[in-house]
């Protein structure tokens, strides 16, 4: 098969090279800061665990993402364990997914693109001690990130309107491009939600909706969420900060290197990390600092598997942090069928979304909130599979009348909300089971809070009343345990004290002055709803606070 | 439709390349369907002289699996699973492209059989039995992994990209309304029509 030719690498590095920066994980983190550090003047080695794919390797093949694990984590290779509590013993089961490749799960998400809002960082002083969750203010403010917000909008490319959510927080600069055309799941939800005194509006999205800095815009072929952008027009790192940190000379962004180890010195310094490369051979890359950004889970997993005399817990783990107040964001999924035809596998997933319930009002006894945003994230195998009322037939001739009838006309309600930070919810090393690699395998132990069982339920009852209001003929319920779970938060917490945190405020690990950590796990709390571009955000604002303290000699090196 | 060896040509692309690059676009548009139809033909014509048709199942197996697939996707005004080719995409899925899912695909149909022959005692097998004696066996099994196994492999058939050698001709991306295109423009369905939106939301600004 014919394949477009790869540009070759703009600079390679030896092993020996001592770089200025080794980061390990090129996604939606790791893709910014390379590009960041890269064009800051600093020499920079992206070790990226997955393959280097380019849009000539994604298709429209259904079966190649999900069965073949095309851009994701790969179960075979790197099998999972869970339980729900530490008491329980852990079952073999693959319960995340993440992405693995270069440009990481920036590739295949729907390209949601939500801030967080100003509440979202000062939730224990709202609330106050919950029970049995770990609710902290996040050391930083909504202020502190909103230029870093714009800064991503800008540089990335994303589409969206300000001002017509009422309910954004304040902005210093509006969206670089239109939204996407509205969708007919959009038509609905703006009728269902004026019916309630809602405020529908048009979801902003990492999506250009024209050309931007050389790539042409969305061309509504429907294949956004789990699949790679053929045309470009979604703003992964891969279309975007990759290529450009390339570009700069400076930045080698090596593939199917997986980072087994980072490596310390008798003062605790790091001195690089030691990868297996594609012939699984162990190699170490020198590096004068190492910024960790291989995601929720990937990155405490390295922190603990990093363990020495000296970091007996693991490494950047003095206050036991790592790997716990591992949060998801919660949801409740929803199913309407309508009249006439919604053909909801055209274009974009989502074109309108509501935040009316964003924070929940004190008498409903709730803590956090939710977003809701109506779409069409099915494809032909997995609607048939999955996408119909769960009380119907799943096969013979009705089944079959039913996914032929179904499948144009229906549309979806998604809700994406709080979960609560809690000290039992972790990324630990199983201790028996191992991956391709030898190494252990992550082990997920997780159960909800019982504050968000109250508010899945009550975003599956706002689902079904908006279905409803939009005139849906038939409205149907999804169930409220998550099979598996995508956005990995939490597991490295952003604070100021040392004793109670992993990294500070600029994300430097609390005890190793040359190790940093971006990327979900640094959340406090998880937000109401999307944590990409709050990932995104934050690092854009680290790499330009790690690079001021690079240039002012301000990171220790070995000693 | 009746059950034929899967096409030779695993992609558009890849037949293009077998055509060499001096092949105009508009050329390749004008001999498409015959050219396809042609190849079709060939591979048939070559299939005659194999012992089994398939890679990775034996006949028996074939027979089973497309019994149980035909009774999960009957066919209606639309083809049923094995006129679309699930049987040979169960082959490609067992024998190339997931083979570690071949334990459990031949245990699914040890499953089935034990399940038919407990129903109908002497069964030579699950394909022999009447479609209501397949139905009664198939909700038998409803609830085991057996079943939904061989449900997923059906439904992958009938509506994954051919490329995989299920879903003939697009016939079940037709059947279900579902267009694989690169590109679309507004409408896309009856909501969004700029009268309907006029008449339904007038209010809108975006």
């Amino acid at each position: 098969m014919r394949r477009d030719v790869r540009q070759a690498p703009s600079v390679r590095y030896a092993p020996t090279d001592n770089v200025d920066f080794a980061i390990v994980g090129a996604g939606a983190a790791g893709g910014v800061m390379a590009r960041e550090l890269a064009r800051s003047g600093f020499r920079v080695v992206v070790l990226e665990q997955g393959p280097y794919l380019h849009e000539a390797d994604f298709k429209h093949d259904e079966l190649r993402v999900s069965e073949g694990h095309q851009l994701t984590n790969i179960p075979s290779l790197q099998p999972q364990t869970f339980r729900k509590t530490a008491a329980d013993k852990a079952e073999r089961r693959d319960y995340l997914i993440y992405g693995r490749m270069v440009g990481g799960g920036s590739v295949h998400f729907t390209a949601n693109y939500w801030r967080l809002h100003e509440e979202d960082f000062i939730e224990r002083t709202r609330y106050g001690s919950v029970p049995g969750a770990a609710l902290e203010d996040w050391p930083i403010r909504y202020a502190d990130l909103e230029p870093y917000y714009s800064m991503a909008e800008w540089e990335l490319g994303v589409s969206g309107i300000a001002g017509a959510n009422p309910f954004d927080p304040p902005r210093s600069r509006p969206y670089p491009l239109p939204p996407l055309p509205i969708k007919p799941s959009g038509v609905l939800m703006e009728i269902g939600a004026r019916k309630l005194g809602w405020h529908a509006a048009p979801a902003p999205l990492a999506i250009i909706s024209k050309s931007y800095r050389g790539r042409s815009g969305c061309q509504h072929c429907g294949f956004c969420e789990s699949f790679g952008c053929e045309w470009k027009a979604k703003s992964s790192t891969l279309a975007t900060m990759i290529p450009e940190a390339e570009r700069t000379g400076r930045c080698e962004i090596r593939p199917n290197s997986y980072v087994r180890r980072i490596q310390t010195d008798s003062r605790g310094r790091v001195t690089g990390v030691v990868y297996f490369d594609a012939q699984k051979r162990e190699i170490m890359q020198r590096a004068k600092a190492v910024v960790l950004c291989a995601n929720g889970a990937e990155t405490p997993r390295l922190l603990l598997m990093s363990a020495s005399n000296q970091f007996p817990n693991g490494l950047a783990n003095s206050s036991g942090a790592v790997g716990k107040y591992l949060m998801f964001n919660g949801g409740a999924f929803a199913g309407g069928l309508f009249e006439h035809e919604v053909n909801g596998y055209k274009s974009v997933q989502v074109s309108r979304y509501v935040q009316d319930h964003y924070r929940l009002d004190p008498k409903h006894g709730i803590v956090g909130g939710g977003g809701i945003d109506v779409r069409f994230d099915w494809y032909p195998i997995s609607f048939a599979m999955e996408a119909l009322p769960t009380d119907g037939p799943r096969w013979g001739a009705e089944f079959k009348r039913m996914v032929r009838e179904y499948f144009t006309r229906t549309a979806y309600a998604l809700a994406h909300t709080t979960q609560l930070p809690q000290e039992a919810s972790t990324i630990t090393l199983d201790p028996e089971l191992k991956d391709a690699w030898g190494l252990p395998a992550i082990r997920t132990t997780f159960t909800e809070h019982p504050n968000d069982m109250k508010l899945y339920q009550f975003f599956l009852e706002r689902n079904l009343e908006l279905l409803n209001a939009a005139g849906a003929t038939r409205t149907w319920a999804f169930s409220l345990d998550a099979p598996w779970q995508v956005h990995l938060l939490g597991t490295c917490r952003m604070g100021n004290d040392p004793t109670a945190s992993v990294v500070d405020k600029f994300h430097r690990a609390h005890d190793v002055p040359n190790l940093f950590i971006v990327d979900g796990s640094s959340f406090v709390t998880c937000g109401t709803g999307q944590p990409t571009m709050t990932i995104q955000a934050l690092a854009f604002r680290a790499a330009e606070a790690i690079a001021g303290l690079a240039k002012r000699g301000e990171i220790p090196k070995r000693g | 439709m009746s059950d034929s060896p899967p096409d030779p040509i695993r992609s558009r692309r890849d037949f293009i390349t077998l055509l060499g690059t001096t092949a105009s676009a508009s050329w390749l548009a004008a001999i498409w369907p015959r050219a396809i139809a042609d190849a079709r033909e060939a591979a048939h014509a070559a299939s005659q002289g194999q012992a089994s048709r398939y890679r990775a199942l034996t006949n028996q197996q074939a027979e089973d699996f497309g019994a149980a697939a035909d009774r999960i996707i009957p066919r209606d005004d639309a083809p049923g699973a094995r006129d679309v080719g699930v049987v040979f995409f169960a082959d490609h899925l067992v024998g190339d492209f997931a083979p570690a899912r071949k334990p459990a695909f031949d245990k699914a149909l040890v499953a089935l059989n034990e399940a038919a022959r407990t129903r109908v005692p002497n069964a030579s097998s699950f394909a022999a039995l009447t479609t209501m004696q397949q139905d009664d066996t198939l909700r038998s099994i409803e609830a085991t992994d057996a079943f939904d196994l061989l449900r997923t492999i059906t439904i992958a058939g009938y509506f994954s990209h051919p490329s995989h050698h299920g879903n003939r001709n697009e016939a079940g991306w037709k059947a279900i309304g579902f267009q694989d295109r690169m590109s679309w423009t507004p409408p896309f369905g009856y909501y969004d029509q700029p009268d309907v939106m006029a008449r339904l939301i007038p209010w809108r600004r975006a």
